[in-house]
């Protein structure tokens, strides 16, 4: 990793303390300590954190602000590494030497347009605020995250994040509608779909969207404009059990189809795996073996709508062999015991550690993540378990026996239409990682890699980490060759002196 | 791992799994409501920030004794982390955890208080003076026995009435508020004709005040101490005044036995459902309650302080948005009570959320609280009166 001078970062943290107020700035160590690990399981792969400490914490109150700090990382050239809720899986970690901005203090909702359906909020805002500021006027956010207590709205269109309700009506990318973001020359541009706030213009082209998912590396998203939508009248949960992983990818495929997008806005599967721990843990009932997935509906809508839905939703359960016993855990309690976790999603990481048999050490969660094409989910599916299976069988990846364990094989998700976010979930018991470990997960990594790719998918849906020291190599083989040098054009020519967010690597 | 009690010591290295587990997750849950954090908004003192800070402690990598005083006494001990965390919510913690297995910042904290003084390290005057105190006189400050015995007599009690005290802990008689709410409270009983005494100046601090202070050797004396006084004047039963000194005895001290231990809302409750005591005149008043952090989210008590309001004629009782398991602290917990930070107001954000819903009078059961309160309240210039639900009752009979 490169090194950031000494007299630079001191000649920065001087200057920057002259334009801002001393309670903006923390340089103490013990600040800097507690801003620079993240949940994403990057630092799993360093030996030291060190790599990871930032050198100053600047805190802004407003645009202006940031334009003052990034003028200044620009001349002193200090790497910039802005923050949200650092709850995503990988970007947000500090890097030594660099500059955190933490936006805590740009939380205000700035504009409503309850006929325009369009609501614009500063960079920090937490996506608990921010939905209920919208829920109390009887909207409801299209942004919504499993961490959404955690969680900034700055970050989600930084990462491009995954939205609950997806299946309808996408994810950040799709709901963000405009943005103001700081360049790395300091320059503010305000940026829509072609222009600031309506969807379409005539001339130009998409310049927000490059901007998306692109996790800080060619500006700080300093506010963000977002479309809403008016709360359903009516909502219907059911879920089904499937004895084959078949059956049950088939009939989450056939509800996730264009026929029911509008009424359908969320369908997911769950392997027994992680649902029968769940159960056992929180209800000691046993999970019946033979129960292998269960797949399950989210209808909202006007009320015929929803519940004419919820019969050919049944149809369609019934067709693919779908059933229930009376020795499966009732639908209640699966639909709030599950969502009692997933409210408290990263705490997933205890579930097969030793905390939750003693109230020892918790797991890291390592989320993988690929995007699957529906024409070949099931089969994919499949080689992805048996991929899995080399992580604890003892003979194909030695150095990872004992230190990194299969948390959840898979969990399909509405991805764009006709594609899924096949949520696949490792645990890693970092104490124990050493760089034999580190190294063994990279080459099963990269053999993890290789059988994606020959499946038409890619590999990062929702949560999709890649090790950071892999990312050019991998980037190459998924985007292609000439695609990674036109983002490296792009990358330069916004920030030339490569302060933004560089351990994002291109 | 070895069965553990609630009262235990625990050291840095023995809470080493909560802090990785901690590093591990990294949800964040914690910040959301931790008042410390509100305040500076700086993560470094809420729950996630600590953890990376014990353990960077733990591996050499900073020295406690350069951590500065804002990062080690700016929580205040809520527990809203605690409730919070998503390593303490799946299961195992959730149904038998204790001080040693929870993540919690206010653990974290008085471990590195206690590591503190136990390394000579500059104690903030405040808080080294009401120490001492607590150590020498049983009480924040510094006042002797006289005054408590005084005060005790004046309140013309028989002198041995059954095996029950009410203990008023060690802010009552010399801090006016907690006063005039012990008073109430006695007087009540008085009417509701409970046999009960109280232990003049022998009654001395639980100790929950000095293991918040990190002054662990301290604590466990007044726990000995306590102990033989209650033995000695062979009480079974304790009616707290205080949630703090109410925790403490629950869940801190090893050798009470059966001893009856409850807070004095719980017996008022009581007494009102027993026809103990019945109401005679009508309260015309909008009452908003501020649930105390030990009484609520540390031992769940949330039902019976309202059920009391609720009774009293003319009572209209109104929720503040942060209420019960989510109420956020008056600021009064952890060192706040006798330690102000710079640009740090809790108390003040909690008077604003009172503010809120309008009430003619905010009810508190908790001395710490309505210190903090009535503070708070009348430096805003708000036109709210901070009443103990005692002082209310007593209003009504």
């Amino acid at each position: 990793m490169e090194v950031i001078p000494m007299e630079a970062v001191q000649s920065f943290i001087n200057e920057v303390s002259k334009k801002l107020e001393a309670d903006q700035i923390s340089t103490d160590m013990p600040t800097r300590i507690a801003y620079r690990a993240a949940h994403g399981p990057e630092t799993l792969l360093h030996e030291d954190m060190i790599d990871f400490t930032p050198a100053i914490v600047v805190r802004p109150r407003s645009t202006e602000d940031v334009i003052e700090i990034v003028k200044l990382a620009n001349e002193y050239e200090i790497p910039i590494v802005p923050q949200g809720g650092r709850t995503g899986s990988y970007g947000a970690e500090g890097m030594q030497g660099c500059v955190v901005l933490d936006f805590a203090n740009m939380n205000k909702v700035l504009n409503l347009n309850e006929k325009s359906y369009r609501i614009t909020a500063q960079a920090g805002i937490r996506l608990k605020d921010y939905i209920r500021f919208l829920e109390e006027r009887g909207y409801v956010s299209l942004e919504y995250p499993t961490m959404a207590w955690t969680s900034t709205l700055g970050a989600r269109a930084a990462v491009a994040g995954y939205n609950k309700f997806e299946n309808t009506w996408g994810g950040s990318a799709v709901n963000t509608k405009g943005i103001e973001v700081v360049l790395a020359n300091g320059d503010v541009v305000q940026l829509g779909r072609g222009s600031p706030i309506p969807t379409k213009n005539v001339t130009g082209f998409d310049l927000m969207s490059m901007f998306l998912g692109s996790k800080g590396t060619f500006g700080v998203i300093t506010a963000l404009t977002e479309q809403f939508i008016d709360k359903p009248a009516k909502t219907i949960y059911g879920v089904w059990a499937f004895k084959k992983i078949e059956d049950a990818t088939e009939a989450y495929i056939e509800l996730t189809s264009s026929k029911y997008t509008g009424v359908m806005w969320r369908a997911k599967t769950y392997h027994k795996m992680r649902i029968g721990r769940m159960m056992e843990v929180m209800e000691n009932k046993v999970w019946p073996d033979d129960v292998e997935m269960v797949t399950d509906y989210n209808l909202f809508g006007e009320p015929k709508v929803v519940e004419a839905m919820e019969e050919i939703a049944i149809d369609i359960m019934k067709k693919h062999n779908g059933f229930w016993r009376n020795d499966i855990p009732s639908t209640t309690e699966i639909a709030q015991k599950h969502h009692e976790v997933m409210g408290k999603y990263i705490g997933m990481g205890s579930l097969f550690s030793d905390r939750i048999v003693d109230g020892g050490m918790g797991y890291k969660l390592v989320p993988l993540d690929p995007m699957v094409p529906h024409s070949t989910l099931v089969e994919a599916y499949r080689a992805i378990i048996k991929q899995l299976e080399k992580i604890e069988d003892g003979e194909s990846y030695p150095a990872l026996t004992g230190k990194l364990f299969v948390f959840d094989p898979g969990a399909a998700v509405p991805g764009e239409l006709g594609y899924t976010k096949l949520w696949v979930v490792l645990n890693a018991n970092w104490k124990l990682w050493n760089n034999e470990t580190r190294k063994a997960f990279k080459d099963w990594f990269r053999e993890y890699a290789e059988l994606v790719w020959s499946y038409g998918a890619a590999l990062t849906g929702t949560h999709g980490f890649i090790p950071s020291d892999m990312r050019t190599e991998i980037l190459k083989k998924e985007v292609g060759e000439k695609e990674y040098e036109l983002m490296k054009t792009i990358k330069k020519a916004l920030d030339p002196k490569n302060i933004m967010n560089p351990k994002i690597r291109f | 791992m070895v069965e553990e009690t609630k009262y235990m010591s625990v050291t840095l290295g023995e809470y080493d799994p909560q802090l990785w587990s901690c590093l591990n997750c990294f949800c964040g849950l914690c910040l959301e409501s931790c008042p410390a954090y509100r305040e500076l908004k700086n993560e470094v003192t809420s729950a996630r920030g600590l953890s990376q800070i014990c353990l960077a402690i733990r591996s050499g990598e900073i020295k406690l004794l350069e951590i500065p005083d804002k990062v080690l006494y700016a929580c205040v001990g809520c527990r809203w982390c605690e409730t919070v965390c998503s390593m303490n919510a799946p299961f195992y913690i959730k149904r038998h955890g204790t001080r040693r297995t929870k993540v919690s910042g206010t653990t974290m904290v008085e471990i590195l208080r206690s590591m503190k003084i136990e390394q000579g390290g500059k104690v903030p005057k405040e808080i080294s003076t009401a120490g001492r105190n607590l150590a020498k006189f049983g009480n924040p400050y510094g006042e002797g026995g006289k005054v408590k015995n005084d005060w005790v007599r004046s309140l013309d009690l028989p002198s041995k009435n059954g095996d029950t005290i009410l203990y008023t802990g060690s802010m009552v008689p010399y801090e006016d508020n907690s006063r005039k709410m012990a008073e109430a409270i006695v007087a009540i009983f008085k009417v509701g004709q409970l046999k009960f005494t109280m232990l003049g100046s022998e009654e001395r601090d639980s100790g929950a005040f000095l293991r918040m202070m990190g002054a662990e050797g301290l604590f466990f004396e007044m726990v000995k101490n306590n102990i033989e006084v209650f033995k000695r004047h062979n009480i079974n039963n304790i009616i707290c005044l205080s949630p703090h000194d109410y925790d403490a005895f629950r869940h801190y001290y090893e050798d009470l036995g059966n001893m009856g231990i409850m807070h004095y809302t719980q017996v008022l409750y009581e007494m009102i459902e027993n026809g103990r005591i019945t109401f005679t005149k009508k309260i015309n008043k909008r009452v908003t309650y501020h649930d105390p952090c030990y009484l609520g989210r540390q031992n769940d008590i949330y039902d019976e302080p309202r059920k009391i309001l609720r009774s009293i004629p003319g009572v209209q009782l109104v929720e503040m948005e942060k209420s019960k398991e989510t109420a956020m602290c008056c600021g009064g917990g952890g060192t706040g009570l006798f330690l102000e930070l710079p640009n740090f107001h809790i108390d003040k954000a909690r008077a604003d959320q009172i503010k809120a819903v309008n009430p003619d009078s905010v009810a508190v059961s908790c001395p710490n609280c309505y210190q903090m309160l009535d503070a708070a309240i009348k430096s805003r210039n708000y036109n709210i009166e901070v009443k103990d639900i005692a002082q209310l009752v007593m209003e009504a009979l």
